[in-house]
């Protein structure tokens, strides 16, 4: 029994921007007039470790996702996706951005990092669809690589149930009003990404 | 309008919309939050970080015996630290409205231990309220405010982790000042504790609590949801969303207001059930309370005592009640291969240079709580122990006491130095100590998220004040051999600790750097590595630098990353790194 109508984790590394991505969302569906509720990490967890964020849009029970259902995966660091993929449903897509972020053990030559294919494989078979997204270089484009959450805010847009123009007001709330244009060209380049990987 | 908030978030607005005045406290996840987003209610709301929690509370309960609503916010830990105050403000009670906001960190995300604050309320003999969403956070603190008050009982607000850090709506209602007038009436029979009048104080305690117990019966917080009654489920804080999610059917008894015991609501809601399930977090209170009323109930043989709860967890509970096959607590799906990813020092830390250079001494480091608690992590491992704040200071003594053949040297940061550091030290000069103690002064409180603290020179509210001087303090304790160094210089590190290992007398060194975080610049210039000169000797490796990657053979510096510390420019033998742009004006000018 569904208990929300939109589950997406949002999961990522220490510094990437999760946190304000799932601000954007929840802002967005307070304005829908929408019940949301989340969870993040804080503290010892964030120094350059993984971070899972939980957004549940239409909930009014447990801030966080169950194992085996979120609707949307979004990952911010391709091997974070494989990391968190048990809170997948089979019925959910996950979105990837495919720049790495390489862990200090594997910087330091202690564990290797997987090849995307062998990140990619494993999703195809847990969920219905996996989107590959190049948000760092998309972001580039939009005039800053900080802009990368944004991009993968832009193509999850296109699957959750809050309205585009919603998520662009709550945007030029939560970032500083100079580097609100690259943010909006950011989002709109990870809507767009998504949209015409779609269509092939 | 509703507005979205975290838990913490809403602690603080229930602060302010009860009237409160005075709020005090020391960070700690998950708590930290509380008053900084009290303090912005500035000028209405005082607000400050104390030196540590037993301040804080002490803080508070002078505010509040003279009159003013106040709260004290800390970690669960750190009500250990004000247990004393607390156990004895319960006697001599409160005046203005009193709520110790404690946040328990169940599955120990940030902390070094798992503890269950519900203890310390039935412990200290006090209200206990337990919110189970942001709303419920902010009208829960309102209502311990007016409990406070007018029992003249401190109170306690526990909330955990997923409480504190969860997000959910909350309507908000305009501030009601205080209509109490501060000013201490003076009363040595009610506030002074001393045998003749603390003896009749200990009896009105135990009156309290029976008045309390009444209240706690008819409070609005604690309701019966009448379902199927088949299944009655009494639970309290997060645990309450879990349960309606995994048991939609079962009736439940939810409990806010959760200590004294509304034991005759429990025997209402238990005589209109077939079997009664106890789902609490941590320790097994509620479960042994029902059980003691001759109650028939079940709870930690379906759910565990450890680690957090969550609506899997309880999924696996209901399928054992029922007798069926339980999905087993499966490590995730590919965890084995995938490389971890440990939290580091960041780039640019400045305790990194302090770590190399002890991990060039054959010592005993005794470590303490903060971010440089990352240095215990391979391949810096240079922390051989943790405890509690504080502890890495006062336990480094004991060790040279007990004959520890190693020297042995304290690492505290400076937001910890003056929290419990500053007895420890006194203690090792008394004492005929010898132990060298190292502040890793980066001036902040940097692992909660960069809060001031009495070395900083700003306020909570950003009131600019004098800066506390480690070093002085050092000497007025007693220490004679004190020093300070920058720990991006590696060799004048190296040197102070050497000479202080090698001197027979107790030494402190303040390594100052400020956080490149909390500064938000490069300590310098970006560095690279000259692959030419590169023997890839992967000695820069070990400093456990993000901005190091090894790719193929040799190690490259990840331009966005780098702290431009220039600690691994100092540590490399073959002299292949430099600051940005350097390596080919040298080659250039050849």
């Amino acid at each position: 029994m569904r208990s929300s109508e939109c589950d997406v984790v949002i999961v990522g590394v220490g510094g990437q921007g999760v946190i304000l991505i799932s601000d954007v969302i929840g802002r967005a569906a307070v304005k829908a007039g929408k019940p949301v509720r989340g969870a993040e990490t804080h503290g010892m967890a964030q120094r350059g470790g993984s971070v899972v964020n939980h957004t549940r849009i239409g909930c009014s029970l447990s801030p966080l996702v169950a194992l085996g259902s979120a609707d949307v995966l979004l990952a911010l660091e391709p091997a974070e996706a494989l990391r968190f993929c048990q809170f997948l449903s089979p019925d959910g897509v996950v979105l990837v951005n495919t720049r790495p972020v390489l862990p200090i053990t594997v910087t330091t030559g202690k564990a290797s990092y997987p090849s995307m294919d062998e990140i990619l494989q494993p999703l195809r078979q847990l969920c219905k669809e996996v989107l590959t997204i190049d948000a760092t270089t998309l972001a580039k484009q939009a005039g800053t690589e900080q802009a990368m959450n944004v991009v993968m805010l832009g193509a999850l847009s296109r699957f959750i149930p809050l309205e585009e123009e919603l998520l662009l007001e709550a945007l030029a709330e939560v970032v500083p009003s100079k580097y609100l244009s690259a943010n909006r060209k950011a989002f709109a380049l990870g809507k767009t990404e998504v949209e015409s990987g779609r269509q092939m | 309008m509703k507005h979205l908030m975290s838990g913490n978030e809403a602690i603080a607005r229930g602060a302010y919309e009860a009237g409160v005045t005075i709020g005090a406290g020391y960070p700690g996840t998950p708590s930290t939050e509380i008053l900084e987003n009290l303090a912005k209610y500035k000028p209405e709301v005082y607000c400050e970080w104390s030196p540590n929690e037993k301040v804080a509370f002490e803080v508070a309960a002078g505010a509040s015996i003279a009159g003013a609503r106040s709260i004290v916010t800390m970690k669960h830990v750190g009500l250990n630290v004000a247990a004393d105050p607390l156990m004895t403000l319960s006697y001599i009670s409160v005046e203005g409205g009193f709520v110790a906001c404690v946040a328990d960190d169940p599955g120990m995300h940030s902390s070094q231990n798992e503890q269950d604050t519900r203890n310390y309320a039935r412990y200290a003999k006090v209200p206990l309220f337990e919110p189970s969403d942001s709303q419920e956070a902010k009208d829960f603190l309102k209502l311990a405010i007016s409990i406070s008050e007018r029992y003249k009982t401190p109170a306690i607000l526990r909330s955990t982790t997923r409480v504190g850090h969860s997000r959910s709506l909350v309507s908000w209602d305009e501030r009601v000042a205080s209509p109490n007038k501060v000013g201490l009436v003076k009363n040595p029979p009610r506030f002074v504790p001393i045998p003749v009048w603390g003896r009749p104080m200990r009896q009105r305690v135990e009156e309290r609590l029976g008045l309390l117990k009444r209240e706690a019966e008819a409070s609005p917080a604690n309701r019966i949801e009448r379902r199927d009654s088949s299944l009655g489920i009494v639970t309290a804080s997060i645990s309450y969303q879990y349960v309606r999610e995994v048991w939609p059917d079962a009736s439940v008894l939810k409990l806010g207001f959760s200590y004294p015991f509304p034991d005759d609501l429990i025997r209402e809601f238990a005589s209109g059930v077939d079997e009664v399930l106890v789902v609490e977090e941590l320790d097994d209170i509620l479960e042994q309370h029902i059980k003691s009323l001759g109650i028939a109930c079940q709870g930690r043989k379906f759910v565990s005592g450890m680690m957090e709860l969550s609506v899997d967890r309880l999924l696996a509970s209901r399928a054992l009640m029922e007798g069926r096959e339980p999905p087993k607590e499966e490590p995730p799906l590919f965890y084995d291969e995938l490389p971890p990813r440990p939290p580091v020092l960041c780039p640019g830390c400045p305790h990194r240079g302090v770590f190399y250079a002890l991990g060039k001494h054959d010592v005993v480091v005794t470590g303490d709580i903060g971010c440089y608690s990352l240095g215990a992590f391979k391949p810096l491992d240079r922390m051989d122990t943790i405890l509690c704040m504080g502890a890495g200071v006062s336990m480094a003594h004991g060790m040279q006491k007990a004959g520890e053949p190693k020297r042995v040297i304290g690492v505290v940061g400076d937001s910890t130095f003056f929290h419990s550091g500053i007895t420890g030290l006194l203690n090792i000069a008394y004492n005929r100590g010898s132990s060298t103690i190292i502040v890793l002064d980066n001036r902040t409180t940097a692992m909660t998220g960069h809060q001031d603290h009495p070395g900083t020179g700003r306020t909570l509210q950003g009131d600019v004040t004098r800066a506390i001087s480690i070093e002085d303090i050092g000497r007025a304790c007693g220490i004679e051999r004190v020093c300070v160094v920058n720990p991006y210089d590696l060799e004048s590190t190296l040197k102070a600790i050497d000479d202080d290992v090698n001197s027979d007398e107790p030494s402190l060194i303040v390594s100052r750097a400020p956080c490149p975080l909390r500064e938000r610049r490069r300590v310098g210039a970006v560095r690279e590595i000259d692959a030419d000169r590169c023997k890839g000797c992967k000695i820069c490796l070990k400093i456990a630098c993000p901005a190091i990657e090894l790719s193929a053979d040799k190690p490259q510096i990840n331009e966005i990353f780098c702290g431009g510390c220039g600690i691994c420019e100092q540590i490399c033998p073959a002299e292949a790194i430099y600051a940005q742009g350097a390596a080919s004006q040298a080659e250039a000018r050849k």
